[in-house]
């Protein structure tokens, strides 16, 4: 109870400093949202006006209070260039990310389950080699020239896939489906070679725990062993990684749903960017280290929850 | 450790899942092989039945429904389909009344006097007449619009009956009736300003051939058919502007069939689709064009006769052919070939001469040549350019040093004067003055460089009040030498369009200015 | 059998050596073994396909992609070292003292700085930082170092919270040798092994998140070949020629996959833990 006490407070200065950089961050950033907007044919007159309509002209300090009086009450500002509130913005790009990330960690644990467990049952050869070489491989592709080599030969060579033309999943299942193919291989080949890595590693621990040595001991065939108490216990820890690779993950997006196409969270941030809607991208930021703060907050209770170590409060750093 | 039994179950079952894997995407993959692509599949078909969609894709998300507060390319693209104007400009690149009915103007050139269509009505039910048109061009002139520097010199709006509207310039305007084929003569619902005041960006009604249903920032417009449009009812139920910020995507999706008009193909795929049986390929120049402002003001460049050395020392038939495969065509005027103040003689720069260049460069104190900084905005096109002038000038000594910043900031420098040099060009407008005046006279918004020729200035004051196409032809050619002689923007090409079309579309016609008109567009 | 396995098992992070001594050497000698000046234009050889005379082929400028890609090696080996050489000035200094002295600062600035920092998605903070201070190598060197510094400030931080309870620290402590020369003298030796790995695996992290930047538009300025922005440049041309886009991220994959060997590898050799 301690722990959950502690790891609750810790939450709240970390929120704070979320909100400062965040704000602080997007305000540093050069180039004058007003003119911006108006474009190359601003009228001084106009650019005054606008500036005094953003609240551009208040002091700075004043600026962030009243930014986070408003976050506060769940209001994100709104969009500097798109005239629409940024929750509604933000909400709008929410399920495409999340299909995608959906699909991103089916498409990581299909390939990650059975190599994983092949590499550990058959430790220290041949196979294990090579999948852990392939593993570290996943890991150093970059993701945009997977991307690329992806539609190179699903879209261009053979018209397989589309590369882009994303339809929300209750509009067109089928094509929504198709669209989504590629991305998720491009985005989860390396959370799958993470994945794969974690669960050999953990196999192997699991493997040589006494309850294990026990079963065995008992005569259980090995095949049973394997599936019905090690890979349990081996996938706790891949489980709570996989909440753990949120961050990782987000920022992954930010590129594949630039070059697919899909109206996601992570082009959100890019487009805002790049048009300067501070506010956009100020909500997008917040909300994205909000959701790895949430997560990390679940995962360390859950994994307070499943082992009883960490509930001594100790296990806080 | 584990036993070969065990090893062998386990690859059954990874093999097994991969051929139940591979079966589910070899299944899955079948249907859309054909070129029809996914957008016509069962599903997609079926959810539409029987309707017309026109897929339209645009480079990038237009950010402004409402014409006052546009700034964008791609807000033009889809207000034209939601608004109809007071004039328009035909495919031979001609002024022509649209919902105005015929006009006349005063001997002096002050008054217009508008007649405008009767029994038009806005989508909202609302009715176009004579206040209406008033309210569209005082909004169009108060503070925070957009449209104020163009309709600057109108004094007073008058309406004496629901279908005339007298509007009285301060000044003779010569471009006045060109500026109405645009945002300033698109006219929105005073219903609907009324109703929903600062988001009527998010909810705007014309008078035009379709009606606004959504807008998905960043990702798509969706406008269905105006049933009871005036000229006649659109062929078409539906139609999306998709935005596709890599145009090689936008490509495949044309071949594929998800989308059916495409605003830019890439230049290197453009033979690809030309020779693509179920496609068409758009090439023409439009009224655009790109160049470099050269600060006068202060750096190396602050020099005239470095300046006029960097514009000459530009072969800018090179430039076209490499950056454009000849989709582009060479400037040194932003006029284009057409224009009626086009000029053969200012419009055609010399081939660059290695001597002149060298005088010009000992004349200007530098013999050896001199660096400076070029500007340039993030885009790959724009690094393209950057690189290729960056390569055409070092054999004379003129090294230059490219620096990328985001367009905001390019913008912004250039409002300050805070550059050697900067690319920036223009999206041209039909008449000459609206391409021209506020980027080269004195202290003029968009004179970044700071130019100030007395001559340019004088020659285009008188071009601005003259009424008379021959005189103000020869206006325009004094300007641009004098232009020349101070070299403060140097001009390099004239932009092209380049649309895609698929084959399916019929009843599209061309208009130079670059937007695409969906109202008799059709899609077999 | 057990030496076999032993060397296979190494191999892999002398494989990774290789490759990066590979790369070192490549960048060195870049001018001996480029066919062309990386950035001169041929106007009359645009979009070869590979050949005898443009080993990868040349880009819409007619630049050779093969010289292209032996210069940019260049950028890659300075992000990888300026980014974690930031890094780890920014971090293992903070998680030396603040593992050190640990109380109040520690517990409750410095760790919830890094936490929040770590709540930021890495890329995103990187894209946020480097449009903040504008595009270029430097600013996107500095982007990528910030957001890499607290895993530096975190590994330190854990070696030095499990070595000063550690005798010989405490008996230096109770002869009166100073704070100074514990921390820098027998502590920080002590804890440079998981550093070293940590920096390895994070000039893997430094290139890719250059690469990034650069892709996105926020890297080097042109005409400055890097694998980035060529990836970048040639995105446009993919289904025109492929083979631009090919070379520069086959560059990219290669000496991150290098890096991610070597650090693999050294982990193995250095913490026991690791060592099954």
């Amino acid at each position: 109870m301690l722990f959950v006490v502690k790891r609750l407070l810790l939450t709240i200065p970390i929120l704070f400093l979320v909100s400062i950089m965040t704000f602080s961050l997007i305000h540093m950033i050069p180039g004058d949202p007003a003119r911006v907007i108006l474009g190359q044919e601003a009228t001084p007159e106009a650019y005054q006006a606008l500036r005094t309509e953003l609240g551009l002209d208040q002091p700075i300090v004043q600026q962030y209070f009243n930014w986070v009086g408003k976050v506060l009450r769940g209001d994100l500002g709104m969009s500097i260039t798109d005239h629409v509130p940024v929750s509604d913005l933000i909400l709008q790009r929410l399920p495409a990310t999340i299909e995608l990330t959906i699909g991103t960690f089916i498409f990581a644990l299909i390939i990650a389950i059975p190599t994983g467990i092949l590499a550990a049952v058959r430790r220290n050869t041949w196979i294990d080699y090579t999948s852990s070489f392939l593993a570290l491989g996943g890991m150093s592709i970059p993701n945009f020239w997977l991307a690329m080599m992806v539609i190179i030969y699903f879209t261009v060579e053979h018209t397989w896939f589309p590369s882009s033309g994303y339809v929300p999943f209750f509009e067109d299942p089928k094509a929504n489906l198709m669209a989504m193919v590629l991305p998720c291989i491009a985005t989860g080949l390396r959370e799958s070679a993470v994945l794969m890595r974690m669960l050999r590693s953990s196999l192997l621990e699991v493997v040589n725990m006494d309850f294990v040595r026990t079963a065995k001991a008992k005569g259980l065939n090995e095949v049973k062993t394997i599936l019905g108490h090690v890979l349990r216990n081996a996938l706790i820890p891949v489980v709570t990684t996989s909440g753990l690779m949120v961050a990782g993950l987000l920022g992954g997006l930010v590129i594949t749903e630039s070059i697919f196409s899909i109206p996601g969270f992570g082009r959100l941030i890019v487009e805002s960017v790049f048009k300067r809607d501070y506010v956009t991208v100020q909500g997008a930021i917040l909300v994205s280290a909000l959701l790895v703060v949430v997560v990390n907050l679940l995962v360390d209770l859950l994994y307070a929850v499943i082992d009883p170590r960490i509930k001594s409060g100790k296990g806080a750093d | 450790m584990f036993s070969k039994k065990f090893s062998a179950t386990l690859a059954t079952v990874i093999l097994g899942s991969m051929v139940a894997l591979a079966g589910c995407g070899g299944q899955s993959s079948a249907p859309t092989t054909p070129s029809s692509g996914a957008a016509n599949s069962d599903a997609g078909s079926a959810a539409t039945a029987g309707k017309k969609v026109l897929n339209i894709a645009l480079k990038a998300d237009p950010p402004s429904m409402d014409p006052m507060a546009s700034t964008s390319l791609y807000d033009r693209q889809v207000q034209n389909s939601i608004y109809d104007k007071l004039f328009d400009i035909s495919p031979e690149g001609k002024i022509v009344p649209a919902l105005v009915d015929s006009y006349e103007v005063s001997e002096d050139g002050k008054t217009y006097t508008f007649t405008l269509k009767e029994g038009i009505k806005f989508q909202d039910g609302t009715d176009f007449n004579a206040e209406a048109v008033k309210f569209n061009l005082e909004r169009d002139l108060s503070d925070n619009s957009k449209r104020k520097a163009e309709l600057n010199l109108v004094d007073k709006i008058e309406t004496p009956d629901a279908k005339t509207v007298v509007v009285t310039l301060k000044s003779p305007f010569a471009p006045f009736i060109s500026v109405l084929t645009d945002r300033a003569g698109m006219m929105v619902s005073p219903a609907a300003v009324k109703q929903y005041g600062d988001d009527y960006i998010n909810h705007p009604v014309g008078t035009g051939p379709f009606v606004f249903v959504e807008h998905v920032k960043g990702d798509h417009v969706t406008l269905k058919k105006n049933e009871n449009y005036w000229n006649g009812a659109p062929k078409l139920d539906e139609v999306t502007y998709k935005v596709f910020t890599n145009t090689s995507a936008a490509v495949q999706n044309l071949r594929s069939g998800m989308v059916d008009i495409i605003d830019e193909i890439p230049i290197k795929e453009i033979p690809t689709v030309a020779k693509d049986p179920n496609l068409t390929a758009i090439t023409k120049p439009n009224m655009g064009y790109q160049g470099m402002f050269l600060n006068t003001k202060k750096g190396p460049l602050a020099n005239q006769y470095l300046r006029q050395a960097v514009d000459r020392a530009i072969d800018r038939e090179t430039v076209v052919k490499v950056l454009f495969d000849g989709y582009g065509a060479p400037a040194w005027s932003p006029f284009p070939p057409g224009s009626m103040a086009y000029n053969e003689a200012t419009d055609n720069a010399p081939k660059p001469n290695a001597a002149e260049i060298k005088e010009l460069l000992a004349k200007g104190g530098q013999p050896n040549g001199f660096s400076f900084k070029l500007q340039i905005s993030t885009t790959p096109a724009n690094e393209q350019f950057g690189a290729v002038i960056q390569n055409m000038l070092k054999p004379y000594g003129i090294n230059v040093q490219l620096e990328k910043v985001e367009y905001g900031t390019l913008l912004e420098n250039g409002d300050n004067g805070n550059f050697e040099a900067l690319q920036l060009g223009w999206s041209g407008r039909i008449d000459p003055d609206q391409n021209f005046y506020s980027f080269v006279v004195t202290d003029m918004p968009n004179n970044y460089a700071g130019i100030s020729s007395p001559e340019l200035d004088k020659a285009m004051e008188q071009a601005r009040t003259e009424l008379d196409d021959a005189k103000r032809a020869e206006l325009y050619k004094q300007a641009m030498d004098a232009l020349h002689e101070n070299a403060g923007y140097s001009y390099i090409y004239h932009n092209y369009d380049k649309f895609g079309l698929s084959k399916k579309v019929t009843g599209f016609t061309y208009v130079p200015d670059g937007i695409i008109r969906v109202a008799t567009v059709d899609k077999q | 059998m057990k030496t076999v396995k032993r060397f296979l098992r190494t191999g892999l992070g002398l494989l990774g050596a290789l490759i990066i001594l590979l790369l070192i050497l490549v960048a060195i000698f870049a001018p001996a073994i480029a066919t062309h000046d990386p950035n001169a234009q041929d106007y009359n050889a645009i979009l070869q396909e590979p050949n005898a005379q443009h080993l990868f082929g040349t880009d819409d400028l007619g630049r050779d992609i093969f010289s292209r890609v032996v210069y940019g090696s260049r950028v890659s080996i300075e992000a990888a070292i300026v980014s974690v050489g930031i890094a780890m000035i920014i971090g293992v200094p903070i998680g030396l003292f603040t593992g050190y002295y640990r109380g109040f600062w520690d517990e409750w600035v410095v760790m919830r700085i890094i936490d929040a920092m770590q709540a930021f998605p890495f890329l995103i903070l990187a894209l946020a930082i480097s449009a903040v201070l504008g595009s270029g190598f430097g600013n996107a060197m500095l982007a990528i170092g910030i957001g890499f510094a607290p895993s530096f400030v975190r590994i330190t931080r854990g070696q030095v919270l499990s070595l000063r309870n550690m005798e010989y620290v405490q008996a230096a402590k109770s002869v009166g040798v100073k704070d100074m020369r514990i921390i820098f003298g027998h502590i920080l030796p002590n804890a440079l092994s998981p550093i070293i790995i940590q920096s390895t695996l994070g000039m893997a992290t430094g290139i890719l998140a250059e690469a990034s930047l650069s892709y996105l538009g926020l890297g080097v300025q042109p005409p400055t070949p890097s694998w980035g922005s060529m990836l970048n440049q040639a995105q446009s041309l993919l289904s025109v020629a492929p083979y631009a886009t090919f070379y520069p991220g086959l560059a990219i994959f290669v000496v991150v996959l290098g890096f991610n060997l070597l650090g693999d590898g050294l982990q193995q050799f250095l913490d026991p833990k690791a060592r099954k």
